[in-house]
């Protein structure tokens, strides 16, 4: 697919600005209105889903110089999707697919910025978008006692990601998630130092080739390892396995699960038994890439039929983000005895986005900070003592957040307080 | 109160009743309210017995209860509220007035049944907006005074709907019709003129409808009702959805009804579609709750006249659009339960018993009106207090009726208890006093208080009550119409 190839939706747009909110039907509180990080900081339309369709129309019919003022629009922006699941609450037509293609485009037009190709320079060279080294990757899992998929056959591959592999304040969810899955007795192996990117994040930076080599890459390791199942605790990599490896067809018959969803497994079969008491009172950040943006890619082949209203032959099954991982998360919290779960305003399809998404974190991390310390907020004013996630990416940019706006909320992953239970 | 030889001259002594065993009968009711003897039981034949008797009434001052429906009782509202009063008891005024196809309505008197209005209706290719299996005995008229809710939300465009039209005998003693019916001119010649007494409000701005329903006979005597009254459809594919968690349900319900998609349409929870749907008790109720799941929405598609199957194909085509996008699968039958006999059963009366009355014996019902973004709170506090009370949530029923296009939602727990044990009697009814409470804190807005709560829901407006006691002084001034009850 090619920019061109969504010209239709994109001048499907009317401007009903949607994109930018909360559906009215959902929303629960005018102050947590506002459903993209984009327009909310920047408030000039053209950062808003609606406004990225106009734009792109402009850059196909070549109304649009490439200056900075352009590739400023094209980056701030997280891809969280929230706009295009938004929109469709009411319309049928892509939004993120489209602001995807913009950026597509601008990489093979030659226009990125430095921040970026520095990111993306790594990926070439040292396979990860993390400052680190190859040779460093498997750290995390030292001392465990577990498989190393290039040497032994195991059923199930635990795939680290990125920040779990170089950030050390990761690793202890990491290292619980490969520990609970022995206990329960799941065959587990990682792949350690020979991990590599799943690439996800560089098809939503604009670097669409670079992606299909991770991906081709990392598939072929799973294929020669004989792996089943793949499980992640990182939201990105989940969508860039099951989603994004599916979308080019790459994936095959491996099952994707990210770790909350086999947990919540494990404990509904009794594999899994928390007993411990973990008094606290938690809210849950749902990961765009696990929630809405989780859920199965829907393959279709299909022309419009012409006619004043825009139909498909045969009918196009849109994506809204109604099948993302919403309950597995949930679950397993609830499972945890003396645990509390409060929501937030903005939970589920349109959860608010932690910031770091998109390369916003690389190229612009003060407007990542502000995404995140708007979370942060929104989390205080459920009167939660702490926020949980599902993925590394975003428990850093909230720690971040927490650290610099001296919050006192404290931020954990899931499999952290599901540890403490057993 | 009035002598017993003017009444008898009046109605003649085939339908004045002083039997202890009949005054036994209606000093009480399933609900908690006290027991109170009336002093008689008079059995008006028209509307002309009806004036003379609230005629009579007003010169000795005599409480009259109007009662149309026959037992059981359940609300406290047909229980005299202070002793002497006279039951005026309108079930044997069983005439169908009329029934227009054209214009899709039926007029009749308050004695008419369910059992009774929906053959004669179905006569003229017509069938009711009903509430959710009404007992056999219960009136049309009773029904539409107290605002039960109905099943089909499409055709629900305002809370009174469908009552159109009433004739009412005031606690003045004066008749008056409301809507369309108002006037020029006597019924018959409305009717000549082409008049249908189908417009609930009016006459002009004065919309008197409003004050009759939901007074409990607390303002008149109603003589007859008139219904609005909806197509048979030639086509209908009922569709069951079942799920875990409501908000996907409630998510469900919107798209149905904003697209305007569906007939009937209403949400229970397991016990609650398992005690309608139970055949063999207690063996059925317990299966069919087994495997349900806990919350079943149930919707109805319906094609007419013209082009039913293509109507109907591309509505459910739409619906099952809807339905991808919510996340939930549309289905032709849970278990053994197919959408069919649902449909079947939400279309007609309760079988004998009643159906509130086939788990336990007696059930007490607690409802009110909310939006559905209150609705996951409220069931939480109601679940607490049962929980607080030691009443099992697993056993208590639960009905979602969305209503006025969906804008409203009626929401129902049935109690189902024993009545012969007295402390889970008791146990009920601190229950209810508990809950309502409760519930009122968590937005639950109580458009229909009867019995013992009524006065604490009603007390909390007293902008309203003063208003209402304005009310009643003008249509009422000698305040002989059902005393006692909400706040009167």
């Amino acid at each position: 697919m090619a920019l061109e190839d969504y010209r239709s939706d994109m001048e499907m747009c009317c401007r009903c600005s949607i994109c930018k909110f909360v559906p009215l039907e959902k929303l629960k509180e005018m102050r947590h209105s506002y459903v993209c990080p984009s327009i909310a900081r920047y408030n000039y339309h053209t950062y808003s889903g609606g406004g990225r369709m106009g734009m792109g129309i402009a850059m196909l019919e070549k109304e649009l110089e490439y200056d900075a003022r352009l590739l400023d629009v094209v980056y701030n922006c997280q891809m969280c999707g929230a706009c295009d699941i938004s929109c469709k609450y009411a319309m049928d037509m892509e939004v993120l697919e489209p602001i995807n293609e913009i950026r597509i485009k601008c990489v093979e037009d030659g226009h990125t910025v430095p921040a970026l190709d520095k990111v993306i320079n790594s990926l070439r060279k040292q396979g990860t978008m993390i400052a680190g080294s190859k040779d460093e990757r498997g750290r995390w899992s030292e001392g465990l006692d577990v498989k190393d998929i290039a040497a032994q056959k195991a059923k199930v591959v635990y795939h680290a990601g990125c920040r779990v592999c170089y950030d050390e304040d990761a690793w202890q969810a990491a290292r619980a998630s490969v520990k609970l899955l022995k206990k329960a007795g799941v065959d587990v192996a990682i792949a350690g130092k020979n991990e590599s990117c799943c690439g996800g994040r560089a098809y939503q930076m604009g670097y669409r080739e670079d992606f299909l080599n991770q991906a081709k890459k990392n598939m072929e390791l799973i294929k020669k390892s004989g792996a089943e199942i793949l499980v992640t605790g990182c939201a990105d990599c989940y969508h860039a396995f099951k989603v994004l490896y599916d979308k080019f067809d790459l994936k095959g018959d491996l099952e994707v699960l990210h770790v909350t969803e086999y947990l919540a497994r494990l404990i509904a079969g009794g594999r899994l038994k928390p007993t411990r008491k973990v008094n606290i009172e938690v809210t849950y950040h749902d990961p765009c890439h696990l929630g809405r943006l989780g859920e199965p890619y829907i393959h279709w082949e299909g022309k419009p039929v012409p006619g004043h209203i825009r139909i498909f032959d045969p009918p196009k099954e849109f994506r809204r983000g109604t099948y993302g991982v919403y309950e597995p998360p949930r679950d397993v919290l609830r499972s945890v005895p003396g645990l509390k779960l409060v929501e937030m305003d903005r939970i589920k399809e349109y959860a608010w986005c932690c910031g770091a998404g998109g390369g916003v974190k690389e190229t612009n991390p003060d407007f990542a900070a502000w995404t995140a310390a708007e979370r942060i907020a929104e989390a205080e004013s459920t009167g939660a003592g702490a926020i949980v996630t599902a993925c590394p990416g975003c428990e850093r940019n909230l720690k971040d957040a927490v650290r610099e706006n001296g919050s006192t909320l404290r931020v954990y992953d899931i499999v952290e307080l599901l540890e403490k239970a057993i | 109160m009035i002598a017993e030889d003017k009444l008898l001259k009046l109605v003649g002594a085939g339908n004045l009743d002083r039997e202890p065993a009949a005054l036994e009968e209606y000093s009480r009711d399933m609900s908690f309210v006290n027991a109170i003897k009336p002093g008689c039981v008079v059995r008006p034949r028209n509307t002309a017995d009806i004036e003379k008797i609230v005629k009579l009434a007003n010169e000795t001052l005599t409480p009259l209860v109007p009662v149309s429906s026959g037992p059981p009782h359940f609300r406290g509202d047909t229980v005299p509220g202070i002793g002497g009063a006279v039951i005026v008891d309108l079930s044997g005024m069983k005439k169908i007035i009329r029934v227009d196809r054209a214009n899709r309505v039926a007029m009749f008197e308050p004695g008419v049944t369910f059992s009774e209005l929906i053959p004669a209706v179905a006569r003229e290719g017509l069938r009711l907006n009903m509430p959710l299996l009404p007992r056999r005995s219960k009136s049309v008229a009773g029904s539409l005074l107290e605002r039960e809710p109905v099943v089909m939300p499409k055709y629900h465009w305002d809370i009174g709907d469908p009552l159109a039209c009433v004739e009412v005998i005031f606690g003045t003693g004066d008749m008056f019709r409301t809507g369309a019916a108002a006037g020029p001119g006597t019924l018959e010649e409305q009717w000549d003129a082409g008049g249908a007494q189908k417009e609930a409000a009016g006459p002009s701005a004065f919309s008197l409808y409003r004050v009759i329903q939901g007074a409990q006979g607390t303002m008149g005597i109603v003589t007859w009702a008139s219904v609005r009254c909806e197509l048979i459809p030639a086509l209908e594919e009922p569709f069951l959805i079942g799920f875990s968690k409501l908000d996907k349900i409630l998510e469900m319900v919107h798209w149905l009804i904003r697209l305007r998609l569906v007939n009937e349409c209403f949400v229970l929870n397991k016990a609650g579609l398992a005690a309608i749907m139970a055949k063999k008790w207690p063996g059925d109720y317990r299966e069919i709750k087994d495997i349900l799941p806990p919350w079943v929405l149930f919707f109805n598609i319906a094609g007419y006249e013209y082009l039913a199957a293509e109507r109907v194909s591309g509505q459910v085509a739409d619906m099952t659009e809807v339905a991808q996008r919510v996340g939930l699968e549309p289905v032709r039958a849970i278990g053994e339960i197919p959408a069919s006999e649902v449909l079947k059963t939400a279309q007609r009366p309760s079988g004998e018993p009643y159906w509130k009355l086939r788990n336990q014996g007696a059930c007490h019902d607690i409802f009110f009106l909310t939006i559905y973004d209150n609705l996951p709170g409220i069931i939480d506090v109601m679940f607490d207090e049962a929980h607080a009370m030691g009443y099992p949530t697993s056993e208590m029923g639960i009905y979602l009726q969305p209503i006025v296009q969906g804008t409203n939602c009626h929401v129902e727990f049935n109690l189902f208890y024993e009545p012969e044990n007295q402390g889970e009697t008791a146990r009920i009814k601190e229950l209810s006093d508990r809950a309502v409470t409760s519930l009122m804190a968590e937005g639950a807005f109580f458009s229909r208080p009867y019995g013992t709560s009524a006065r604490t829901i009603i007390n909390r407006d007293a902008a309203t009550v003063a208003a209402l006691k304005k009310v009643k002084s003008v249509l009422d001034p000698g305040h002989i119409m059902n005393p006692g009850k909400l706040c009167f």
